[in-house]
């Protein structure tokens, strides 16, 4: 299937194919088929080893370690590589400027200005969009067309901003469901900061809830531009990753509370 | 060299000497002094340099000088100029009043002894029993005799135990009541190696000093310091909805919603402006700590104008 989003990116991966890059860098938001994007490079590569390493120093180093001894052609995706430490950006420097015949390597981020100059100088950079309305819903479908048809009229279908929103929804229990449509109602009945920012990031059963998705719901149905724009500050902060999300959750809570 | 009793009965039955040096570690007691003299005089003038004052007696006038206490503190010139002639020098100018010397180093003190021996009186530490005794006579009125007691026994001198006492004495009384050992051993920072805790005290009780020796001394990073900053303005907002007990209660009272609401947005500005930009986390912290010694805090849109 092909997503109107994704259509440059797949001419740019055919691209990096006829070119017989080693080395690419895929960013967009998250959820917009950055790893889909990689797994249809190593396809078209008819590469059979693709090994998902994850952005700790000693998972890169390994990989690289074991690059030189590879006989059959590897592809290795880098996930998240923006949300590592610095250094394992770094550990990958010697091995793009030198790749070995077999290694080849895709790197994911959602922001790229998070992964230094040395490595976008040294890599194909693919840019992705976020999928569009059309593109969800054509996912959705072909996911459940029932479940499609139960949600496309309901709140949660409106804070559906990537296929793994989708999927997401899609595998959610009805208890956690209701919660996010009745979050804003939640919230009002909390006495003070504190569990304002637990509901925030807690369903019901005190098991986690990604803030981004609490506050997402939040903007579905807050008409006050102040608080919108508090919603706004947080998704960016979260998306920065330079704080804690259990300090942006209070942060919300305090401004929705005392702000304005 | 003069003992503390001779001075302590000149300055207590209202026969000050024209001239003392105060030497030795305890503030206190030199505080004491400096403000039973100051009420026998009526008023106190700080001075530079024992020279100026000195020079200043010296001076003929017409109408003669005011009876007044001069205070010199650490004048390290005054030290280095001693020789056999001044103590016969001080003792032949008239002076108005009395003059007071303060100084701390055990080398200055030497010295000092050596050249003014009969105006030199060396404050040490006191006693325990001592210590308890002025306490109960001071603050007997406001704080707890267990409380005092506590204080005397762990603080470093009888200044630091004032200091003590004088933060309690703006705590409710009721709190006062239940204050527990614990909060008192780390008012008086009996503990060596500072935990999120003291650093929660520290900001609950706004005490700007106290906050910042805890973060001197903090077991973790200045990232730990400034979370634990924003996790006490969570708790303060929830005690202040819903009194309950926790270490934190006492200092309730010295804050309003605002304030705590302004304080979290300084500090989490701070941690993302850390992260982003090349500013000194140390200065930051400071920086947020002195906040805390305002009133009321100033807002986020204030402090980035």
């Amino acid at each position: 299937m092909i997503f109107k989003n994704q259509l440059s990116a797949l001419e740019d991966i055919e691209k990096c194919i006829q070119s017989d890059r080693h080395s690419i860098i895929i960013t967009g938001p998250e959820g917009s088929g950055k790893v889909y994007l990689a797994n249809d490079f190593a396809q078209k590569h008819n590469i059979e080893n693709v090994v998902s390493v994850s952005p700790k120093v000693e998972d890169v180093r390994s990989f690289i370690g074991n690059s030189y001894s590879f006989d059959e052609r590897v592809l290795g995706i880098f996930e998240n590589l923006d949300s590592g430490h610095v250094s394992s950006c770094y550990s990958l420097l010697k091995f793009l400027e030198e790749p070995t015949a077999n290694s080849y390597i895709v790197i994911t981020c959602s922001n790229i200005r998070n992964i230094p100059d040395t490595l976008i100088s040294r890599s194909f950079v693919i840019y992705v969009s976020a999928p569009t309305s059309s593109d969800i819903v054509e996912y959705a479908q072909s996911l459940n067309l029932d479940k499609y048809l139960e949600f496309s009229t309901r709140l949660s279908w409106k804070v559906l901003r990537s296929f793994e929103d989708v999927n997401a929804l899609f595998n959610m229990s009805q208890d956690r469901i209701e919660y996010l449509e009745h979050i804003s109602d939640i919230m009002k009945d909390c006495t003070n900061v504190s569990s304002l920012s637990w509901a925030l990031t807690h369903y019901k059963d005190n098991s986690e809830l990604p803030l981004q998705l609490s506050i997402r719901y939040i903007m579905c149905t807050c008409k006050d531009p102040y608080k919108l724009k508090v919603c706004l500050d947080a998704l960016n902060d979260i998306d920065s990753k330079r704080i804690a999300v259990s300090s942006i959750a209070a942060k919300v809570a305090f401004e929705f509370r005392y702000g304005g | 060299m003069l003992t503390i009793q001779q001075v302590g009965s000149d300055i207590l039955n209202n026969t000050p000497k024209s001239f003392y040096v105060f030497c030795g570690p305890e503030y206190g007691v030199k505080r004491e002094y400096l403000n039973i003299l100051q009420k026998f005089y009526g008023s106190k003038i700080e001075a530079d340099s024992v020279q100026s004052v000195l020079s200043m007696m010296n001076t003929k006038r017409l109408i003669p000088l005011k009876p007044a206490l001069y205070v010199v503190r650490y004048d390290e010139s005054f030290v280095s100029s001693l020789s056999a002639s001044t103590s016969s020098m001080i003792s032949s100018t008239n002076i108005s009043g009395t003059i007071v010397c303060i100084y701390e180093k055990p080398s200055q003190f030497q010295k000092l002894d050596k050249y003014l021996s009969d105006y030199v009186v060396s404050i040490d530490s006191i006693d325990k029993k001592y210590i308890f005794a002025h306490l109960y006579k001071k603050y007997s009125q406001k704080i707890p005799e267990n409380v005092l007691r506590c204080i005397s026994t762990h603080s470093t001198n009888y200044n630091h135990s004032m200091l003590v006492c004088d933060e309690l004495c703006y705590m409710d009384p009721d709190s006062l009541l239940s204050i527990t050992e614990d909060s008192i051993l780390r008012l008086v920072n009996i503990s060596n190696i500072t935990g999120d805790t003291q650093i929660r005290l520290g900001v609950a009780s706004r005490n700007f000093s106290y906050l910042i020796r805890a973060i001197d001394s903090y077991e973790n990073d200045l990232d730990g310091v400034l979370y634990t900053f924003l996790y006490t303005c969570i708790d303060l907002e929830k005690l202040k909805r819903s009194r309950s007990d926790s270490i934190l209660t006492p200092y309730i009272n010295r804050w309003d919603m605002k304030d705590i609401y302004n304080f979290y947005m300084n500090v989490y500005d701070t941690i993302k402006k850390i992260r982003s930009l090349s500013c000194d986390p140390y200065n930051s912290v400071v920086y947020l700590c002195s906040l805390l010694l305002l009133k009321p805090i100033p807002s986020l849109e204030d402090t980035t104008k």
